[in-house]
């Protein structure tokens, strides 16, 4: 009884200690997974900078909601890249603030007799 | 008479410490245009502050890629660059990171927390506690080559461009972001306020080749609506709109025909 017991927990080891690496890992893995997110997401967010004149009043806004979205995520960065893409973020974001504001004021010029 | 005589030599006196010390700003040498000194934790580490001669990098990459890519501020000491971000790999160590390789050879690396006594010369090379006269001399041999120009560092930056002479990189590796071809607003005019100064006409192309938008937009100039803000030349003078860079670094306001370039109706 004792043997077959024991059997049945050295077969069961291998599964305990892979789930305990699981356990220890993954935080690890989803902080790296985290970190890839908020890298594409900067990329995503900053290369339409470029053509930020010809953007629509609808994609700016929806690139503010974004910016706004990320910069939450770029303040729980260590501080060396918090100050870095917290700013290069700052700039990218303002400029497509200063697109928006610039679009709508035209638009509300036209309007006006 | 001896009344008069102290009269004129107490107006002498102050006539020549008027003239010694004065109030007029010594007119900055064609090496030193440009350069900035960064000491927010120089001193606390032991060191000089770190000089930096922006006529060197300019060379060899345009404005966006430090104060846009990598994110040098527009101040000095803005950014408050610490030696653990430069180790990391950021700001001067984006390049300066002893791997980079410039015309075949490597760049020194910016900065480390630990160092030999061979390694002194490399920080001195940065944190400068005496003018080093090796720099002045590659400045005369960098600007034997150039387009020369009255004012700032002597060059005409521009021209070099265009000319192929020198060839200052937009795109830093795994600094900078693939951009796009970027969507260029047309050049205006602004009307000079002076009678008989001719108006300005605004390159934006010549500005975004170098900057980008969100370099100048809307950090510098705010205004959304054309002609909403008036500049000065007393703001400008006091480093606000153009004169964040034209006064330091890109070509000085003293340049006026550089700007007011449009001809008198």
């Amino acid at each position: 009884m004792i043997s077959s017991n024991s059997g049945g927990l050295r077969r069961l080891l291998p599964v305990g200690v892979l789930l305990l690496l699981v356990a220890v890992m993954a935080p690890g893995v989803a902080v790296s997974a985290d970190s890839a997110g908020w890298q594409e997401e900067f990329a995503d967010l900053s290369l339409p900078a470029a053509q930020a004149m010809d953007l629509p009043v609808g994609q700016l806004q929806s690139l503010l909601t974004r910016c706004e979205e990320l910069k939450v995520k770029i303040q729980l960065l260590d501080e060396t890249e918090r100050k870095v893409y917290g700013k290069r973020l700052q700039m990218t974001c303002d400029l497509y603030r200063f697109m928006l504001d610039s679009k709508l004021a035209a638009e509300e010029g036209k309007g006006q007799p | 008479m001896k009344r008069w005589m102290v009269i004129f030599v107490v107006l002498l006196a102050a006539g020549t410490a008027f003239a010694a010390g004065g109030v007029k700003k010594r007119r900055v040498l064609a090496n030193e245009y440009g350069r900035v000194v960064i000491g927010n934790y120089s001193a606390k580490a032991g060191l000089a502050p770190v000089t930096f001669d922006h006529w060197i990098h300019r060379s060899r990459f345009t404005c966006r890629v430090c104060h846009v890519d990598i994110g040098f501020g527009m101040k000095a000491n803005s950014t408050q660059i610490k030696a653990a971000d430069n180790m990391k790999g950021y700001y001067c160590g984006s390049c300066h990171n002893g791997r980079m390789v410039v015309d075949g050879r490597k760049l020194f690396a910016s900065c480390s927390d630990t160092f030999a006594k061979e390694d002194v010369k490399r920080c001195e090379k940065c944190h400068q506690s005496t003018p080093d006269p090796k720099r002045d001399e590659q400045f005369a041999a960098f600007v034997d080559k150039m387009p020369r120009e009255r004012f700032g560092n002597g060059v005409n930056w521009e021209l070099a461009e265009e000319r192929g002479i020198i060839k200052p990189s937009d795109h830093l590796e795994g600094v900078s972001l693939n951009r796009g071809k970027m969507v260029i607003q047309k050049d205006f005019s602004l009307e000079a306020k002076v009678a008989g100064m001719p108006d300005i006409i605004f390159s934006h192309k010549k500005h975004t080749v170098w900057n980008g938008c969100e370099f100048c937009h809307p950090e510098i100039f705010v205004g959304i609506r054309k002609g909403a803000t008036k500049y000065s030349m007393i703001e400008i003078f006091d480093g606000r709109y153009c004169g964040v860079c034209h006064g330091s670094v890109a070509f000085p306001l003293s340049d006026c025909q550089r700007c007011h370039t449009k001809s008198v109706q």
